[in-house]
């Protein structure tokens, strides 16, 4: 309590994004487009305009070829140039430009050579050598030999006031391309997506270029990838996409309170807390597409609701609704089912008319079909994953069980059938004899009605950890996987914090004798500093270095995940919790 | 039917058409007067060191050799398999000389433990699933220590307030001897849940004497039986799972050996070496 017997609670500006951007500068980047066109007072007293620019943006001065997104990584920030050239790689980098993991799978030599060469210590690396932290990060956003690597590749330079990276940093997806510094000095501003999300929500003109731009580049595709839409000429694909809207519901950080959330309410209190996209009984204004996050799908039952269902990336809903109301329009049918934002959703909405004259008219006989009023929910546009009905063949409680713990974001969930498993632990040392020694998965977890969800890492659909990671050293494969490489790992711990699941560990890496390694000290030269012994001069009072560790879905193995394979019970499987059918199947096993 | 049972019918018919195939070749030798025992020796070596590579399988986890699941469901149904190739290769008698006898006796050994291993793997997971808290069997010994101090400070508490050793009384001479006991296998052997339900009795019983505020005391205690209960059955539950291995497997490695001398002896003694 303060003085005046207030609480004082943190807040969002307690701490600035970048201390650097002092009120000077943030006057000077007032006068600079797009933020000289915005209109200060239109921004509400607790969020002005100087108060976003001063707290949610971060200044960057990048050496010539410094790497400013990479293709493939998830980053929660744009991009605004303020001096110099931004270089937008147009095609695809190789992975170890990048910084990526190897990728290829290990024959069965290297598997035999590797489990022989297991190291007896736990988390042994070869010495970390030979930089501190700060010369590490500089270096691994280095990209070496630009000549050589952009060579034949088509690149697009972005000269002061052009923004990029919004569409990704909005839509939590991966950035489509790598940008460089073209040029030493290279000048930007680093908007966090809080304060993009703010800026687009009072400046309209900031609005209108963010959604004018993901309209022109990444709408259509989207729009494409939907069975429904696929079929569809060029001219209607363009009218749909000039018409869609946009939606936001629920809040991006939704992660940081979601631990606190478990602990302290009960299912049905946080099911009310979740933000409403379309309440049961409403009449559906156009085709509901999620273009991010999980929407549950659920109705009331008695005096509370019940989960049905949930939909992911790329799913849709209303198509039922609208079909029906189109083939009697004297009887208004209005939503079977309430949808709500699990966490944080971005949702498309085609205009009903659109559908109605667009799409329903190009509609298949087996689509027409499953639209008639004896058909089921959530009619999916592409191939249909949602289980017709998700709670009949799952039962009753799971669903609600995965929703709750937020399992659904998994793409490779780790489940154990308890009533199978003998608790020998083999799954444990398969993992640890296909990682030296080091199992990445605890068999531990919340469960419910036999089955457990086992901390392991979930390959998530939505996967928050990436998005704070300086060096992309986590990434997505493109299998698919979420994978950490440990080469260009700095062990700063973001990820690790950022997973509401809890499932990356850090671990402090140790030598060859197994003596943890400390960071080392190096000379204005960059070279390391030996002691009169000969030693490595190391900062052991900064703590060990530390490298974030989880399960990596064995995915450089040819036979797939050693935890699969070593369960002799049939007890533990990996699945992608958005394929009801296959987890309704394995459950009725 | 569901995954498993038709995996179990599918398996089923193909170990019972093993045994057909395996008793017509044993029949055609016999007629044929061929050295049938040779063959089915033989056959029973191959189909015991088959069986025995699922222990070797288990050690290559990162080998792409198909599933732990796919090789004991061959270990199984090999397993029946040779208990009648055994038979056969015995001539449906019992053994005779002191080698033999031996070895007859691991064969039975290994084929007993693995009937018993594989009732203990079906069984005991939903007994310990339902049966209360998940417990990660290397902490049980930690989980009983912390329960017993809780036991203690509840009863010590008790007494404080009430100034009565009525509380101290009943720890002494029930209570103690059943949290400082560590469950044994035996357990399993009736009902799981006799020591636990005695007790609970027992407390019942010695509330009677009690005020109100040393009955909320005994309520406290009660849900300490019950973890107790859970701890006791979840330790005796998981250590059977792990103690039949110690059976099954060492005495595997016996039968092999023996088996190579048995070989070895018939070949040479029967003049084929
Ligand atoms: S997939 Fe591989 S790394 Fe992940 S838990 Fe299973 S064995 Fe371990
Ligand atoms: S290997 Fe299978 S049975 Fe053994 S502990 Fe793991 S999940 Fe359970």
């Amino acid at each position: 309590m303060d003085a005046s017997g207030q609480t004082i609670r943190p807040a969002r500006w307690d701490e600035p994004f970048d201390a650097d951007v002092t009120p000077e500068r943030v006057e000077r980047i007032l006068t600079l487009p797009p933020f000289d066109r915005m209109d200060p007072q239109r921004f509400p007293r607790h969020l002005p305009l100087a108060g976003i620019l001063r707290n949610d943006t971060r200044l960057l001065t990048l050496k010539q070829d410094q790497i400013i997104v990479r293709e493939g990584d998830y980053g929660n920030s744009a991009f605004l140039v303020l001096e110099g050239t931004a270089r937008v790689v147009l095609e695809s980098l190789p992975r170890e430009v990048l910084g990526r993991s190897e990728g290829a799978k290990k024959g069965w030599f290297q598997s035999i050579a590797r489990a022989l060469g297991t190291r007896r210590l736990r988390e042994q690396r070869p010495h970390h050598t030979i930089r501190q932290r700060e010369a590490d990060e500089d270096e691994l956003t280095l990209l070496h030999d630009v000549p050589r690597v952009l060579e034949g590749k088509r690149t697009n330079d972005l000269q002061p006031g052009e923004l990029f990276g919004e569409i990704a940093a909005l839509g939590r997806s991966p950035r489509t391309a790598t940008v460089i510094a073209a040029q030493n000095g290279t000048q930007m501003l680093e908007i966090r997506w809080q304060g993009l999300r703010d800026l687009m929500s009072y400046a309209p003109e900031m609005k209108a270029h963010i959604e004018q731009r993901f309209r022109e580049h990444g709408l259509r595709s989207l729009l494409r990838a939907l069975d429904i839409i696929r079929r569809l000429p060029q001219e209607a694909v363009d009218e749909i996409a000039a018409a869609t809207e946009f939606e936001r519901h629920g809040r991006m950080d939704w992660y940081g309170s979601y631990q606190q959330l478990l602990d302290k309410t009960t299912p049905s209190e946080r099911l009310r807390t979740e933000p409403m996209i379309l309440q049961q009984g409403d009449y559906l204004n156009g085709l509901i597409i999620v273009r991010g996050g999980f929407v549950r799908v659920s109705r009331k039952y008695h005096l509370g609701e019940q989960t049905t269902a949930y939909l992911g990336k790329g799913q849709c809903y209303g198509l039922k609704e609208i079909y029906q109301n189109a083939q009697k329009p004297g009887e208004l049918v209005t939503s079977e089912h309430s949808l709500r934002a699990v966490g944080y959703v971005d949702v498309l909405v085609i205009p009903t008319v659109l559908v109605e004259r667009l799409i329903l008219p190009r509609l298949t006989a087996a689509e027409i079909r499953k639209l008639e009023p004896q058909g089921s929910i959530s009619k999916t546009a592409r191939p249909v994953k949602l289980s017709e009905d998700a709670r009949e063949k799952l039962g009753p409680g799971i669903v609600e069980f995965f929703m709750d713990k937020r399992t659904i974001n998994g793409g490779a969930t780790m489940l154990i059938d308890l009533d199978r498993c003998t608790r020998c632990d083999d799954c444990v040392r398969g993992c640890a004899s296909a990682h030296d020694g080091n199992p990445r998965f605890i068999r531990q977890g919340d469960q419910l009605e036999g089955i457990q969800i086992t901390q392991a890492c979930m390959h998530c659909h939505d996967p928050i950890c990436m998005i704070p990671c300086p060096t992309g050293a986590i990434h997505r494969e493109e299998s698919g996987e979420v994978v950490i490489n440990d080469r260009t790992c700095i062990g700063c711990s973001s990820c690790a914090n950022n997973c509401p699941y809890n499932n990356i560990q850090m671990v402090e890496i140790r030598d060859e004798r197994g003596m943890p390694q400390f960071p080392v000290k190096l000379d204005a030269k960059q070279r390391i500093v030996f002691d009169s012994q000969g030693s490595m001069t190391s900062l052991s009072a900064d703590g060990a270095v530390q490298r974030a560790t989880k399960c990596d879905l064995c995915h450089d193995l040819l036979g797939g995940p050693a935890c699969v394979r070593a369960c002799p019970h049939d007890a533990l499987i990996r699945l992608d919790m958005q394929e009801t059918d296959k987890l309704a199947a394995w459950l009725n096993r | 039917m569901n995954f498993f049972a038709r995996r179990r019918l599918r398996n089923t018919l193909l170990c019972l058409v093993g045994m057909v195939l395996a008793y017509g070749l044993w029949r055609m030798l016999k007629i044929a007067l061929r050295p049938a025992a040779i063959y089915t020796g033989f056959a029973l070596l191959a189909l015991v060191l088959a069986l025995a590579l699922f222990n070797g399988r288990k050690k290559l986890p990162f080998l792409p050799l198909m599933k732990a699941s796919s090789w004991l469901q061959f270990h199984i149904y090999a397993g029946w398999l040779s208990v009648f190739v055994f038979l056969l290769h015995s001539g449906f008698r019992l053994p005779t000389g002191m080698l033999e006898t031996i070895l007859s006796v691991l064969f039975v050994i290994v084929a007993l433990s693995g009937v018993a291993g594989l009732f203990i793997t079906r069984l005991l997971p939903p007994a310990i699933t339902r049966s209360g808290e998940p417990l990660v069997y290397e902490r049980i010994p930690r989980y009983q220590h912390a329960l017993r101090t809780e036991v203690e400070g509840i009863v010590e508490d008790a007494e404080r307030q009430s100034g009565s050793t009525a509380m101290g009384n009943f720890y002494m001479s029930t209570l103690a001897p059943y949290f400082q006991r560590r469950s044994s296998v035996l357990l399993l052997a009736g009902n799981p849940s006799r020591h636990s339900q005695r007790i609970l009795g027992q407390m019942d019983e010695y509330c009677r004497y009690l005020d109100e505020e040393l009955v909320g005391s005994m309520g406290r205690l009660r849900e300490c039986v019950e973890r107790k209960r859970n701890l006791d059955f979840q330790n005796a539950a998981q250590r059977l799972l792990k103690l039949w291995l110690f059976v099954h497997i060492p005495f595997t490695y016996s039968l092999i050996i023996v088996a190579l001398v048995h070989a070895w002896v018939a070949l040479v003694y029967g003049g084929r070496l």
